[in-house]
């Protein structure tokens, strides 16, 4: 979806990844003053998103929290309150490591490691470990593709398409990206605007 | 005459001189409390008219200067340049030592070390030699002002460099900050020639100074400066378009052998490079003679140049600006431009580099790297003779430097809102701010927005008990580390494998290379071993062929002192007899202009349009430079498309610029100066005609590291500086979307209209192109003037479809 998530009809499920709530926060508490209503964006676009596919499941391939817990953080809470029907499973990735201290709500579950679903493997890091069959479903490293063309710049994040792994741009507002660019036999979905486009 | 002035008369006698006629009047003006701009030619003894006077000051408030020494700071001497600093220091001790004062001088900048900066804190010497970025320092420990207890004097060295940039306004922050430490403080600023003097001393002392303590000091002498040009023997010789120059390097060397020692100064750092190789190559007499030194080359390497060009052991040194300013290479006598200087300042200053001493002619040759620069020869020329020089445009309400100067003071003992604000309001760059822009400032520091913020965990500048303060150690780190104005390009180190570091370069340039491709730096052939982190290993590679690595550093801009002055030679050329063998030697070239299309007169806009297999082009020519015609063409190609379906290709050099298109456009369109030319709607439609969001997000960068909202890394563990890049265009859109009235992306719109495309010269450009004959001229073949453009062509498509089109544009030309 150009939302930057993929929708699983067979499950009706949603699935997203690298929300990294707390970034802003973060930034402001080092005294670099990004705007404060941007941190409502993320869960404006959830909401949109929720509102569009009437999903039962959300699952966060990773990421979903940046830093240390802030108020954002609470945002997240507040957000998961005012969504009790949506079951939440979240994988944890790398900027996670603060999160199972927590206590959430029964209708948001932690998987430490990956998770399998119907030979559907989901996971944070692209690098991990994958057993041979399963398709992988992951995140991490926020694919952008980036056009040029005389000296016209243009960065779009990506759905990055490789042999057996799908790899789901950034969710997260405010997060930047990495370039990647397609090896034979790959191929890069762009998300502009309200589009999705293939980049050959 | 008083005490002081007779030590200084008979020490000066001594050495068999006096003082010059603007040294008099220094000391007279000093004397009588005047705070002054020294603006004299280089080379003629600007150092003594700041240090004598002062001196003589001293003595006659000090009968017993001999004996007892101050021990305190009198003197803050700012200086743009490390090396100069240095330099300086040197001069001053010789003096101080003559006249037995036993006064110390100081160093303080980014190369002193921690141990001597910590002697200086429990005492300081009598003059100190900083730099701007080290002053700001300084006044973020909070007791800085002990350190000024007896402050007398601040002398602004190299004021015409400051003045056009925010470190120009760094200074005129902290030249605030001490006005108010010290009331009777004596200001001094020293710069080479420039148009507008009075406004840069009012910019030095701030606006609100009094009239009657400030003045203007120039000289009655002429500094002499000859201009010569190196000639090819037939102009048919002369490459139409640009190049190096390096097909006159025989006749270059002929002058290089006839003087001591010579500078060659050429606009990048890549004909630098050219150069050298080629004489490396043919002239192996040279071998050991000649240097080359730019920016880009490690400080080591630099400073073994320039050791060795003032004891005279090399004879040739090619560079760029990298040697523009002040220091005194004494022995050298000649000096080489080669290619357009684009300003009148830049060669003057370039020029007294030579006969570097009072009374001495400089003696400066001008090689021309294309045909049509034979006109700015003379253009030059006439230009010394009249003793012309531009402007200097003071930088104005730079948001990005006063946020950092704010955090620099609540750092120093932290301040008081209404006293701080009254006290940058008297700067000149500051003396039109807002009372709600200075609150919106102050609310990025301290809540972190603009508009009143929930509660948060926002930390930078606290208030407590009635002054902003910072308490966080972690920024009060970060901070100092950031100060300054001048951010870096994106360059990766140049090392051999052994350690050995040579310099800078940039990422593009190395992406392109594989391992084992050789490239030329520092004069020497490297191959190319790896890329790590952020280090290229390098070896010496065999010698042959190999790359010249290009540093994109922005173009000079073609200044309209010149540019007045190439339209008024041009239009003279062919109709009298001249006595410039420059334009003898051009006057064909100018007759097949004349026979092919026309040579214009002052008074006249010269177009051409010509049909070719490639479609129709359009020429025309302002000769205003690159940036101007830049400009231009977008907003023509905007403008005329709004007429009719139309997409163009630009292309333009400094005299004039190409539209090419598919589709014959009727002459009537620019006939008529009312209609594509004119000046009304210009900042509306040329913001529409180019990408002005991509432009500001790429000033955006480094507004956002001056104004410390990103961080360049702690020193050797920094983060790298793509990361720096990517950041501050996630800032740009973030704070775009949500904070649209942020000043600091107002600034960086304004910098892109301001200093990138300069829309006032833009717009003066086209008032006079209303005021001007139009000619248009149909020609069967691209004419000497359209040759260059075409050749120098740099694609940049235009197109006129909407952003979200042009994405789908691109997309579904990837797609084919």
């Amino acid at each position: 979806m150009p939302q930057k998530a993929v929708f699983w009809k067979e499950q009706n499920a949603l699935l997203i990844s690298d929300v990294h709530v707390g970034k802003i926060a973060h930034f402001r508490r080092e005294g670099i003053p990004v705007p404060q209503e941007a941190m409502q964006d993320n869960f404006q676009r959830l909401n949109q998103l929720i509102d569009m596919k009437t999903p039962d499941k959300l699952y966060i391939l990773g990421d979903l929290f940046h830093s240390t817990p802030n108020e954002e953080w609470d945002l997240f809470f507040t957000w998961l309150q005012e969504n009790q029907k949506l079951k939440v499973e979240v994988i944890l990735g790398n900027h996670d490591r603060s999160m199972p201290l927590f206590s959430f709500p029964q209708h948001l579950v932690m998987h430490t490691g990956a998770l399998n679903l119907n030979s559907l493997l989901l996971t944070h890091d692209p690098a991990d470990e994958t057993d041979d069959d399963s398709f992988t479903l992951c995140g991490h490293i926020h694919p952008v593709s980036v056009l040029r063309k005389r000296g016209l710049r243009l960065r779009l994040p990506c759905f990055y398409m490789r042999k057996k792994q799908l790899i789901l741009p950034g969710f997260g507002y405010f997060t930047g990206g990495y370039e990647v660019k397609a090896k034979p036999g790959e191929r890069l979905f762009a998300v502009a605007e309200n589009v999705m486009v293939e980049i050959k | 005459m008083s005490p002081g002035e007779i030590v200084i008369q008979k020490w000066l006698q001594t050495k068999g001189r006096a003082l010059s006629d603007f040294q008099q009047d220094a000391m007279q003006a000093r004397l009588h409390g005047k705070s002054c701009l020294v603006s004299v030619p280089t080379g003629m003894g600007k150092t003594y008219s700041a240090l004598l006077p002062l001196l003589a000051e001293y003595i006659n408030h000090n009968p017993d200067y001999k004996t007892r020494s101050p021990r305190c700071l009198q003197v803050l001497w700012i200086t743009p340049l490390k090396a100069l600093a240095k330099d300086l220091r040197k001069n001053i001790d010789a003096v101080l030592h003559e006249l037995d004062l036993p006064w110390k001088t100081g160093l303080r900048t980014g190369d002193v070390q921690a141990a001597e900066k910590a002697l200086q804190k429990k005492q300081m010497p009598e003059i100190l030699l900083i730099t701007p970025e080290s002053l700001h320092l300084l006044f973020c420990q909070k007791d800085h002002a002990q350190f000024f207890s007896e402050l007398s004097t601040v002398v602004v060295d190299e004021w015409h460099d400051l003045l056009g940039n925010k470190r120009g306004v760094q200074v005129e922050l902290a030249i605030s900050r001490l006005k108010k430490l010290r009331l009777d403080l004596i200001l001094w600023g020293m710069s080479a020639s420039m148009g507008n003097t009075s406004e840069a001393l009012d910019v030095l002392v701030g606006p609100t100074f009094d009239a009657e303590k400030k003045k203007i000091i120039t000289t009655r002498m002429k500094k002499r400066v000859e201009v010569h040009s190196i000639l090819p023997d037939r102009i048919e010789k002369m490459p139409w378009a640009g190049h190096v120059g390096i097909h006159l390097c025989d006749k270059v060397m002929q002058v290089v052998n006839q003087s001591q020692s010579t500078l060659l100064f050429t606009n990048t750092r890549a004909q630098t490079e050219a150069w050298y190789r080629h004489i490396a190559e043919n002239y192996p007499e040279m071998a050991g003679l000649v240097a080359l030194h730019h920016g880009a080359l490690d400080r080591e390497i630099r400073e073994w140049v320039e050791e060795n060009l003032h004891t005279g052991r090399l004879k040739l040194v090619i560079c760029t600006s990298s040697l523009d300013l002040g220091v005194d290479f004494l022995p050298v006598e000649t000096v080489i431009q080669v290619g357009s200087p684009k300003s009148m300042a830049r060669f003057l200053q370039r020029a007294g580099r030579s006969g570097h001493q009072p009374g001495a002619v400089s003696r400066v040759y001008f090689v021309p790297t294309h045909a049509l620069e034979l006109i700015e020869a003379v253009s030059l020329r006439i230009g010394t003779e009249e003793n012309k020089s531009e402007n200097r445009m003071p930088v104005e309400l730079a948001y990005d430097t006063l946020l950092q100067y704010m955090v620099t003071r609540a750092l120093g003992g932290g301040f008081d809102s209404v006293e701080l604000f009254k006290e940058i309001k008297e700067t000149w760059a500051y003396q039109h701010i807002s009372e709600d822009d200075w609150l919106l400032l102050l609310g990025l520091i301290t809540t972190g927005g603009a508009t009143l913020q929930s509660y948060d965990d926002f930390k930078k500048v606290e208030f407590e008990d009635g002054r902003y303060v910072v308490n966080s150690r972690k920024i009060a780190m970060r901070h100092r580390l950031s100060i300054g104005t001048i951010v870096s390009d994106t360059s990766l180190k140049i090392q051999f494998q052994n350690g050995k570091y040579i310099g800078n370069i940039e990422e593009q340039f190395i992406a392109r290379l594989k391992p084992g491709d050789s490239f030329v730096f520092a004069g020497m052939f490297l191959e190319f071993i790896r890329v790590k982190e952020l280090t290229v290993f390098v070896r010496r590679g065999k010698p042959g062929k190999g790359n010249i690595p290009r540093w994109s550093g922005g173009r000079m801009q073609l200044s309209s002192t010149l540019s007045v002055y190439i339209r008024k030679v041009l239009s003279e050329a062919l109709k009298s007899e001249t006595t410039h063998p420059e334009l003898q030697k051009i006057a064909p070239l100018l007759q097949l202009q004349q026979e092919i299309s026309k040579v214009p007169e002052r008074d006249e806009l010269l177009i051409e349009l010509c049909k070719t297999r490639e479609g129709h082009h359009v020429f025309i020519y302002p000769f205003e430079g690159r940036a101007v015609h830049e400009g231009m063409a977008s907003l023509l190609a905007w403008r005329i498309s709004r007429h009719m379906e139309v997409s163009f290709s630009m292309a333009m050099n400094d005299y004039g610029f190409e539209l090419l298109s598919n589709r014959e456009l009727p002459t009537g369109l620019f006939s008529d100066a009312e209609g594509i030319f004119s000046a009304d709607n210009l900042l509306q439609d040329i913001q529409k005609s180019l990408n002005a969001n991509e432009l500001a997000k790429r000033k955006f960068r480094e507004i956002a590291a001056i104004s410390g909202m990103v961080f360049k890394g702690y020193p050797g563990q920094g983060i790298k500086t793509k990361h720096l890049q990517a950041s501050s265009s996630l800032l740009f859109d973030v704070i775009s979307e949500y904070d649209p009235e942020n000043l600091l992306i107002k600034q960086a719109y304004n910098e892109v209209l301001e200093y990138q495309l300069e829309e006032q010269r833009l717009r003066a450009v086209l008032m006079r192109i209303s005021g001007q004959k139009i000619r248009i001229v149909t020609t069967s073949k691209p004419s000497p003037f359209a040759f260059p453009i075409m050749v120098d062509r740099l694609r940049d498509q235009f197109s006129t479809e909407k952003l979200e089109d042009r994405i789908q544009h691109m997309l579904t030309a990837y797609n084919q």
